[in-house]
């Protein structure tokens, strides 16, 4: 039945005796059908080209939104730490002359609701491309966002090495901070690998990135010669209650070692500067500040102000009147992230001469002696030796306002000793001493 | 000349063939609707092929920001004419001119910001046919 009714509709369908014009039906239908094949044809090269030239735009908006990143660090860097650009920071930069535009805005890091990291900011780019090509998006937009560690990568501001860094340190020191003028004056050098003067202490330079050496460590244990029993502060003077040492004649303290001339002294029974961690990082910002690194004897003289932290692996003297070490501090709620840095560190001797008057709220290391001559103040001491002949109090002035973070507790290791720059990294230099 | 009827032998079945001109009308008919599409399929192969060299030289260039990525802040620097890029061996279907603008200066403060520019052509081009462009700048504040 079925097979009839079709037989009859192609009988129906073929050409008869009497009918005209099949050749132009014909015609049509080839053409119906190859109409069909090319518009699916034409439908997919669009598609690719459309998809090409959105997938280079997607590629453009990602570079322009690095670009934006960029920018905003370089900008940065200008004012300084403290002074950033205003945001939201905009500003196009060209892709085969069309404009690619980004957007910038920063927030502080939070990483829990309600514990702010200050030090570090989360930067959100935006970066949008518009080519106006047929088919692409238009204004196509992709987001960078970065975490930027405002305390810098780690490494030494400034690094001082002797001529010959096998020798023993000479006599006299290899660098000299200071002099009639007080401050270090950065525009005053200008040559990238060292100072014009052989006295003064030059301005970083951006190959100094390259020394890394740091100090990452724990204090193991950290002394004080004096202070209060303030429990808050931390600091105890081990069996005086005063806070200031007035004592005129010579005065030895020993906390640390058995000390042969006064071997009846007894250790502390509680000793510390407070709960810290010592830590180097690159400073942004002024020039005259940061961690400097000295492979030998360092002298300060009057009215140095030095914003950071000196470190010497021979002795460190003062000679001079108001002379100024401010350490740096982070004072981070988050007690993992709280660093304070020290102010002075020297492998062997740390001296305040007769009549120089020497302030910092730093922690004082010494890995030999320290000794005051004149009215001083200081953090804390940390030495073996500590010699008061004249006025000296200790002021320790970080803020330990977060009582969830666990208290400092004296090990019994040894005291931290810093890493030295690599070797391999110190270049010459035709002066007296020189910076890597 | 050509004689139009019911020729014997012509058409044995008693029906009416189609004439030359029939025939001369269709092919032009078919003629003028295939030229067009004709065209269309060459653009289309044509749109095709530059989808795909478009979306290699993109491919270029991004690998040219990323490899830029990967060295010294100091060793940007803009390349000495243009290089050709080995797509495959033997393949010099490309080549590639980096241009480094410095923005800011190399110191101590401001540590540089570095203007990169990708830009591929094909070989023997005097236009590029993509370019990328973003900053630059050493890690760190």
């Amino acid at each position: 039945m079925g097979t009839e009714r079709g037989l009859r509709i192609m009988n129906d369908l073929l050409p008869k005796a009497n009918s005209r014009g099949f050749a132009f039906v014909a015609v049509l239908m080839v053409m119906l059908v190859v109409a069909i094949l090319i518009t699916g044809v034409l439908a997919m090269a669009v598609s690719a080209r459309n998809l090409a030239t959105s997938r280079h735009e997607y590629t453009e908006a990602l570079y322009v939104a690095e670009a934006g990143i960029n920018k905003v660090i370089s900008e940065w860097r200008k004012g300084g730490a403290a002074n950033p650009p205003a945001q939201p920071y905009q500003g196009t930069i060209a892709n085969a002359g069309l404009a690619g535009a980004y957007r910038v805005t920063w927030q502080y890091w939070e990483p829990e609701p309600g514990l702010v990291r200050q030090d570090v900011m989360v930067l959100t780019s935006r970066g949008t491309v518009n080519t106006g090509l047929p088919g692409t998006i238009y204004n196509l937009t992709r987001t960078v966002q970065v975490n930027l560690d405002t305390n810098g990568d780690w490494a030494w501001n400034h690094v001082y090495c002797t001529d010959d860094p096998d020798a023993e340190f000479r006599v006299p020191p290899y660098a000299d901070i200071g002099g009639s003028s007080g401050y270090i004056d950065p525009p005053s050098y200008l040559d990238e690998h060292g100072p014009v003067q052989s006295n003064q202490l030059p301005t970083p330079k951006w190959d100094e990135w390259e020394a890394t050496a740091r100090v990452y460590d724990t204090l193991p244990y950290s002394k004080v010669s004096n202070g209060t029993a303030d429990p808050d502060r931390h600091l105890y003077w081990s069996g005086q209650t005063t806070a200031t040492h007035t004592g005129a004649d010579h005065t030895h303290y020993n906390y640390f070692t058995p000390d042969p001339y006064f071997p009846s002294l007894s250790y502390p029974a509680a000793y510390g500067c407070d709960n810290f961690t010592v830590e180097f990082r690159k400073q942004a910002g002024t020039d005259y500040s940061g961690v400097y690194f000295v492979h030998g004897n360092v002298i300060v003289k009057n009215g140095v102000t030095i914003t950071g932290t000196i470190v010497a692996t021979g002795d460190i003297t003062f000679q001079g009147q108001g002379i100024t070490i401010i350490p740096l501090v982070n004072n981070e709620q988050d007690c993992a992230a709280r660093t304070v840095h020290p102010a002075l560190i020297a492998g062997r001797d740390i001296q305040i001469r007769d009549q120089s008057t020497f302030h910092t709220t730093g922690v004082i290391w010494a890995g030999s002696s320290f000794t005051a001559k004149a009215a001083d103040q200081a953090g804390c001491i940390v030495s073996p030796h500590v010699w008061l002949t004249g006025n000296f109090s200790v002021t320790y002035g970080f803020d330990t306002s977060n009582p969830a973070c666990p208290r400092y507790e004296p090990g019994s290791s040894p005291p931290p000793m810093f890493n030295e720059p690599a070797m391999g990294q110190m270049q010459p230099f035709p002066h007296t001493w020189r910076e890597l | 000349m050509w004689r139009r009827g019911r020729g014997r032998g012509a058409c044995p079945s008693g029906r009416r063939g189609l004439t030359l001109v029939e025939v001369l009308i269709a092919l032009t008919v078919l003629a003028v609707f295939l030229l067009p599409v004709m065209i269309g399929f060459s653009q289309a192969l044509i749109a095709t092929s530059q989808s795909s060299i478009s979306a290699a030289a993109s491919s270029i260039a991004r690998q040219m920001i990323e490899d830029l990525k990967a060295v010294s802040f100091d060793s940007i620097q803009s390349s000495a004419g243009r290089s050709s890029v080995d797509m495959r061996p033997g393949d010099l279907f490309f080549q590639v001119e980096t241009k480094v603008t410095v923005v800011e200066p190399n110191d101590a403060t401001l540590k540089g910001l570095k203007l990169v520019e990708v830009s591929v052509y094909l070989t023997g081009s005097k236009t590029p046919m993509v370019v990328l462009s973003t900053y630059f700048t050493p890690a760190g504040v």
